[in-house]
């Protein structure tokens, strides 16, 4: 499966995981069920109130894309430390759509092959400090991207 | 983990009672539309929330809209898209149109998502915007 990482990195695996929930995604509420218990997730987790819309709005745009290309997928939000002690947030997303043909393509600002402005990606990429993708056609899409407080 | 999970129940059952109402509701002053829109917005209400402000700014003899955005927590591309799509087409429609009440937790992370935010038309209050709505272009 194709794969890219930000700043070529890949996500660390000794991250400790502290709390884990899951939302499936099958139709638009589950999308704002998603978004609202995220930005409860981050804030008990301690990010303030910017990190904490930040981190609802990276969800909001996994969201917005399963459910637009895939019809269907599940998000997961967990809050992990690292081995400093250092507490994050880590977003899984994932779905078995009909995958991204071309991932650095997909990384690019302004390419979509739907109705938006095709910012969501790259977009989250920008906001996360960590981010993973991998896809490939006919193989669905998985995403995971991390933020620190 | 038991009592996270009831805590994370809670919170969803806590967002359902609250009965909030995911949709647009609005009032005309001076000839402008006021939109408030509420809540999370998914692409089924993105799509509402389009058809609605098109429609009342066809049906009333309008100078333009502000759209009140205060009760939204997150915009996320999609929903800024939309939202870009009305003031275009209002404006074709010979519409002025203004966005108001961006909180600062969303107008930092639309800078970070990179969002085109240059030629917005933004509005501290609806007077502003009302007083707006006469000198814009």
């Amino acid at each position: 499966m194709a794969k890219y990482c930000k700043n070529n990195r890949v996500l660390e695996a000794s991250a400790k995981l502290l709390e884990s929930s899951t939302f499936e995604l099958n139709e638009e509420n589950d999308q704002a069920t998603a978004v609202f218990m995220t930005r409860e997730i981050a804030k008990n987790a301690g990010f303030n109130l910017a990190d904490e819309v930040m981190v609802a709005t990276a969800v909001s745009e996994l969201a917005t894309n399963i459910l637009r290309y895939a019809s269907c997928g599940r998000i997961r939000v967990i809050v992990i430390q690292n081995a400093d002690g250092r507490t994050g947030i880590e977003i899984g997303a994932e779905d078995k759509g009909k995958g991204i043909r071309d991932l650095k393509l997909a990384m690019q600002d302004n390419y979509s092959t739907g109705e938006s402005l095709g910012l969501g990606l790259p977009s989250v990429e920008r906001i996360m400090d960590e981010f993973e993708i991998e896809s490939d056609i006919g193989q669905g899409t998985r995403i995971r991207a991390r933020r620190w407080l | 983990m038991e009592a996270d999970s009831f805590r994370l129940l809670n919170g969803v059952k806590a967002m359902m009672d609250s009965g909030e109402e995911y949709s647009v509701s609005g009032s005309v002053t001076n000839r402008c539309y006021i939109a408030c829109i509420n809540g999370e917005l998914s692409s089924a209400q993105m799509g509402q929330l389009y058809d609605e402000i098109v429609r009342m700014a066809e049906k009333r003899e309008l100078r333009g809209v502000i759209m009140d955005l205060n009760g939204l927590a997150v915009l996320d591309s999609a929903a800024f898209c939309v939202l870009r799509k009305i003031s275009g087409a209002l404006a074709l429609m010979g519409l002025k149109s203004a966005w108001m009440g961006i909180k600062p937790a969303i107008a930092s992370s639309l800078v970070d998502f990179g969002a085109d935010v240059d030629d917005l038309c933004i509005c501290q209050n609806i007077e502003d915007g009302v007083r707006l709505m006469s000198f814009q272009k």
